[in-house]
């Protein structure tokens, strides 16, 4: 991999010198709450590169809310700044969904092709992160075009792609070589936000949560305690980046279809005619939520479709937490 | 030309044939050349209206035409009952994998179906009738609510005719003297029967609670789990694997169905549910 240094200002110069040819997003700081915002060349120097991620799931950029899936895909040329590694591990579920057997979807195809992702380590964490629970690092080591690394005065900067490549070498200008005594300190660095978040979450006892979920499926804990609270709100599954559920449905055009996001925490997610519904509690929504995640997905591509990202957790009017449900189930594993 | 997966292709509606009180068969010619394999399933929409998955009720060695047989359910299948031929429907599809005809070879097929159930049967048993020499003995045990919910009453004198083929019919229930075959669940109809299970495989098709109780029985008969086959049924959307919604366990019905064994699904809770 290519490996750059850059400074803070050349690197905000870079990115002015990308907006007037791409979408640019990047994040903008709201009291702590990052959110992803359009750049343009008044306020591209106030973004926030590193930090923690965004509130908002980047699938939105590639999946949106709503979108006409009938007519040719068309994309405009991406450029997304400020990824977290977790964000990142949500496209490895979104893309086995949506890419490939029996057929890619095109829209998101097209978007994913024209999108550069730029991610950053995370220099810190929220309250609810818990990557390293389920075997991730708080910093990318794969799944992007270019990874920034904080450092003294600027940003360590790793090239992965060829389209990384090409953006770069016209613009060499702003990077130079790193000094090897920065990369010593990135590890550094790396090992101290990991060693920070592994403390976040130091009295979570529980590993293999696909164990925990299989073997608890049947406990009368889903309906009396994990998902009593629930409110039927949807907002966990609108922000977790590896949610891809969406339905389909007809528009007034009438040889046009449209899909929108959909949420296996509503009711009518899996009612048939006549009115079955094999997800008929909130119980068994939730369950059925946990094991997409923790078993499910892990059977079908053989990694876990949660990444720790602690969105759901930060969203949840009835307070669930993913972390201290699999804390609850796993006591019960036993009793079960 | 781009074409998108999630975009139908126009259908004309032939003609409307009614089967019964509530269920009624569709016959469609696509503007385009459209093939399948018995078992797979389309999506069928009233453009504007709705749309949802249904089963082709016809052979698939007819191409120029498809039967689709549906039961007024809901929404959708209420709009399509008041159609009556010239108009013009979406489809898209074939989805998923079919009845794996091939590996019934030299085998006797226990065909067992439930109210409209019977539309995919049709389809698989006329695709068993063309190639009939391949396979051992042909049973079909049909259950149906009452004698008037007995789909394709026209066909089965016909059926009875054909040398090789066993036809067992029961009704739920029924006033004296107006039915001379079985009456009671189509579950009885298994008990009945005398097969070599050596050399016998069961397709199922019909609600879930039909299905529940048929597996259950074929079980206790004696069936291996990876012997009997049956048409799974869910909340569908795309019909691709990307929708999310016909999740069981970890299969997507569309995609990885609708047809399985109950060896692929037995360890999943509540599979009929
Ligand atoms: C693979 C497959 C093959 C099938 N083959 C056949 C066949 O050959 N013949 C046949 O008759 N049937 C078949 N069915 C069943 C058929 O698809 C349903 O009967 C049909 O979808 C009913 O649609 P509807 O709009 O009429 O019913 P409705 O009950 O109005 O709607 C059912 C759908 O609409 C949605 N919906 C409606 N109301 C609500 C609500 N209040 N909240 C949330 N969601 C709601 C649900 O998502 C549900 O999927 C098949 C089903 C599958 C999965
Ligand atoms: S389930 Fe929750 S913690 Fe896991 S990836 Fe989704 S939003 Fe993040
Ligand atoms: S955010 Fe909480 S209350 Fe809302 S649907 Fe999810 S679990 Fe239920
Ligand atoms: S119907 Fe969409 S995934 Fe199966």
């Amino acid at each position: 991999m290519l490996t750059y240094f850059v400074t803070e200002t050349n690197w905000l110069n870079f990115i002015s010198s990308l907006v007037s040819q791409y979408r640019v997003f990047g994040l903008i700081d709201y009291e702590g709450e990052l959110k992803w915002r359009r750049l343009n060349e008044a306020n591209s120097h106030s973004i926030t590169i590193t930090k923690y991620r965004s509130i908002q799931p980047i699938k939105k950029f590639f999946f949106p809310v709503k979108e006409e899936v009938t007519a040719e895909p068309s994309a405009q040329k991406t450029i997304l700044i400020g990824c977290k590694n977790c964000d990142l591990n949500h496209l490895k579920t979104t893309d086995s969904m949506f890419v490939g057997s029996p057929v890619s979807d095109p829209y998101y195809l097209k978007r994913r092709e024209n999108t550069i992702i730029i991610s950053s380590d995370c220099d810190d964490f929220r309250k609810t992160c818990f990557c390293t629970s389920m075997d991730e690092d708080p910093f990318p080591s794969k799944g992007f075009d270019i990874n920034l690394s904080p450092t003294r005065g600027g940003f360590i900067v790793e090239i992965a792609t060829k389209t990384a490549e090409q953006l770069i070498s016209v613009r060499k200008h702003y990077f130079q070589d790193p000094q090897p005594i920065l990369l010593q300190e990135r590890e550094k660095m790396r090992k101290r936000i990991t060693e920070l978040v592994k403390n976040n979450n130091s009295e979570l006892n529980w590993t293999d949560p696909q164990r925990i979920v299989s073997s608890t499926y049947n406990s009368k804990a889903w309906d009396d305690d994990i998902a009593s609270t629930c409110v039927e709100c949807d907002a966990c599954r609108f922000v977790c980046g590896t949610c891809y559920c969406f339905i389909l449905s007809e528009t007034k055009d009438i040889w046009s279809r449209i899909r929108t996001w959909d949420s296996c925490q509503s009711a009518g997610y899996a009612r048939v005619a006549g009115g079955g519904n094999p997800k008929n509690t909130r119980a068994k929504r939730l369950k059925n939520f946990y094991a997409c995640k923790l078993v499910y997905r892990k059977e079908n591509f053989g990694f876990y479709a949660c990444t720790g990202c602690g969105r759901c957790i930060e969203v949840c009017q009835g307070k669930i937490d993913i972390r201290q449900s699999l804390a609850k189930l796993k006591k019960l594993e036993k009793n079960v | 030309m781009f074409k998108s997966p999630y975009k139908s292709i126009k259908a004309e509606l032939l003609e409307v044939i009614e089967e019964t009180s509530n269920i009624k068969t569709f016959v469609l010619k696509p503007e385009e050349k459209f093939s399948f394999v018995t078992g797979q399933f389309v999506e069928l929409s009233i453009p504007g209206v709705g749309e949802a998955p249904f089963t082709p009720s016809s052979s698939p060695f007819k191409t120029d035409k498809i039967d689709v047989t549906i039961m007024k359910a809901g929404y959708v299948t209420e709009a399509l009952h008041n159609l009556k031929g010239g108009e013009t429907l979406g489809i898209r599809g074939p989805y998923g994998r079919g009845y794996p005809v091939e590996e019934l070879n030299k085998k006797d097929v226990l065909i067992v179906g439930g109210g409209v159930g019977m539309a995919p049967l049709r389809s698989f048993l006329l695709t068993l009738l063309e190639q009939k020499e391949k396979f051992g003995r042909i049973i079909l045990c049909y259950g149906s609510r009452t004698p008037e919910d007995v789909v394709y009453k026209y066909l089965f004198p016909e059926w009875k005719k054909v040398k090789g083929l066993e036809i067992m019919q029961s009704v739920d229930k029924c006033p004296v003297g107006e039915w001379d075959e079985t009456v009671g669940l189509v579950t009885c109809l298994l008990d009945k029967v005398k097969v070599d299970l050596a050399k016998t495989v069961s397709v199922v098709c019909g609600p879930p609670i039909m299905m529940k109780f048929s597996t259950t029985k074929l079980l206790d008969v004696g069936f291996k789990p990876q012997n009997i086959y049956l048409s799974m049924e869910a909340n569908m959307s795309c019909g691709l694997g990307k929708c999310g919604h016909c999740q069981l366990g970890h299969h997507f019905i569309c995609k990885d169905g609708p047809v399985f064994t109950y060896e692929q699904i037995k360890n999943i809770p509540e599979p009929f549910a």
